[in-house]
């Protein structure tokens, strides 16, 4: 009975997903043949061929992939080595300086997004993928991960790697980071994700079509509406767009997802 | 030395916070189209509070709040206290599945619900209606708010899994011995000793709520759906009052604060 439930329960939260997957190969005809079916009626490229078509796909490949890379790399930098100051470190104000720095978790993002603006213009940074990738950097979850997980790490072994002459520095990149690598894996995954969905900030960020990524290109192309053209198959085309979207957060996923969950798991246990 | 390993997540939260932060109250005071400003005081609050479209989404941002927690919250806990007696090979199956929303949330699976709540599309198929569920706010809002709460379920299923195997089961033992039937025991000794991760996870599903975008966005770009972050990306980014919108961000940011101290007090007086 429990497994049951469980299971209709799974099945449901992976019947979008599918269907996603069933509707971005079907033509017009087939998105709407009641009953729905599980497998498509007629399998076709031809959404996909119009995204192609459509869209300029490589470019934003490599965009995407550069935000990524980028995201990924700050993100992470900056997490561990706050963390390691927060975990291993005493000084005074620091509770003071740990809540300032969380602070971001309550705050909306949109709030931050309409002087963020402002901001990035002073820097010099508009409309460029460095100004996309630069200020939503800091996360204030990555931080908490990261120090929560250090902590677990024996300061022993830091101070016997000091009796041997080694800097903070070298003990963070060479010691903990490699011990920590369940923490710094995951962190990576999750910023990977943020990269690859935050639909609204790069969308507000990134007009030139040139510099577009993948999650903004793909949904203003799919999303466009009217003209006869774009009425040929919108759902079908943009499912496939989602199908695109989705298949390498699929992956990164499926290649460790027990890091994912350790990592949320671990950070309740204190 | 030592303390550098500080600089790059201070300054980063100095940049990108904090000094948003501060602009956002700052271009709340005034009248701006980033080009021209001109300081009116609190004139902008009076008018985001006379705008009835505001104040909707207001409204709208407290119907989020109550659905998508309880939703969210509601079904993380039943799927954990399912899976809980069960071996390992489930907790995994199920930490994996409930996660994969997660990886398509927002603008990437937005369009399959575009399918599913279709006028010719498989709901209204299966109920035999002839609903169009994104046209009138009674429909629109649980409607929104379900999809939603489908993508968060994952996070709080790993933390509460994590919390209760976390738990001492000599306690159960003692339990049985005296005999509570497991129900009892799920009732009585588990939840309470979760209701920490319980809280957090609430708050987090609560302050999401009102920040919904993406999915209002590509499904029901409408006043009577909005929610407070919805509106204020209409009011600043499309009609360029940025002034207005900033006023409004900083009523949400109050809304957001609002929640976490209401959780404090329910958690202090519990």
């Amino acid at each position: 009975m429990k497994r049951a439930i469980l299971i209709v329960a799974m099945v449901a939260l992976l019947f979008p997903v599918w269907m996603m997957v069933v509707g971005s190969l079907q033509d017009i005809h087939g998105v709407f043949v009641m009953p729905p079916r599980l497998l498509p009626l007629k399998a076709t490229l031809q959404n996909y061929e119009w995204i192609f078509r459509y869209g300029q796909i490589g470019r934003w490949t490599v965009n995407t992939l550069f935000v990524t890379a980028g995201y990924v790399t700050l993100s992470v930098f900056l997490s561990i080595t706050a963390g390691y100051a927060f975990a291993f470190y005493r000084w005074k104000g620091k509770k003071a300086l740990w809540l300032v720095l969380l602070a971001g978790l309550f705050i909306p993002k949109i709030s931050i997004l309409i002087p963020l603006f402002v901001v990035v213009r002073k820097l010099g940074l508009s409309g460029t993928l460095a100004g996309v990738v630069i200020p939503v950097a800091f996360a204030p979850v990555g931080l908490y991960l990261a120090k929560t997980y250090f902590e677990t790490i024996p300061i022993s072994l830091l101070e016997s790697a000091r009796m041997d002459g080694a800097s903070e520095t070298q003990i963070l990149f060479r010691i903990v980071t490699p011990l920590a690598r369940p923490i710094v894996t995951a962190l990576a995954l999750f910023a990977a994700i943020q990269a690859l969905q935050d639909y609204l900030w790069q969308m507000l960020q990134l007009n030139s079509e040139a510099l577009q990524t993948l999650v903004v290109g793909i949904t203003r192309a799919t999303m466009k509406r009217g003209g006869a053209e774009t009425q040929v198959n919108p759902l079908g085309r943009a499912m496939a767009g989602g199908t695109m979207l989705v298949a390498p957060l699929l992956v990164v996923f499926g290649i460790a997802n027990r890091y994912f969950t350790s990592a949320l798991g671990g950070a309740v246990k204190e | 030395m030592k303390f550098w390993l500080l600089g790059p997540a201070v300054a980063f939260c100095a940049l990108f916070v904090l000094w948003p932060l501060g602009e956002v109250f700052w271009l709340s005071l005034n009248k701006s189209t980033y080009i021209v400003t001109e300081f009116i005081g609190l004139a902008n609050y009076a008018r985001a509070f006379a705008s009835p479209a505001f104040l909707r989404s207001v409204l709208n941002s407290l119907f989020y709040v109550v659905m998508v927690t309880t939703l969210q919250i509601g079904i993380a806990l039943i799927v954990t206290l399912l899976a809980m007696d069960l071996r390992k090979k489930w907790h995994d199956a199920v930490r994996i599945v409930f996660y994969v929303p997660m990886l398509s949330a927002g603008i990437i699976i937005a369009q399959v619900w575009r399918w599913v709540f279709h006028f010719n599309g498989p709901l209204n198929w299966m109920l035999g209606t002839e609903v169009a569920w994104f046209a009138q706010a009674s429909t629109g809002i649980p409607a929104i708010a379900m999809i939603v709460s489908a993508t968060g379920i994952g996070g709080a299923v790993i933390v509460f899994l994590a919390s209760i195997l976390a738990i001492d089961k000599s306690l159960f033992d003692a339990a049985v011995i005296d005999g509570a039937h497991r129900w009892q025991i799920k009732l009585h000794i588990v939840i309470p000793m979760i209701a920490p991760a319980i809280g957090a996870m609430s708050l987090l599903s609560a302050i999401m709520a009102p920040q919904v975008f993406e999915t209002i966005y590509a499904l029901a770009p409408y006043e009577y759906t909005a929610t407070m972050t919805f509106r204020i990306y209409q009011d600043g980014f499309q009609s360029g009052r940025y002034g207005l919108a900033a006023a409004e961000a900083v009523v949400l940011l109050v809304f957001v604060l609002g929640l976490s101290v209401l959780k404090n007090r329910i958690q202090r007086e519990a």
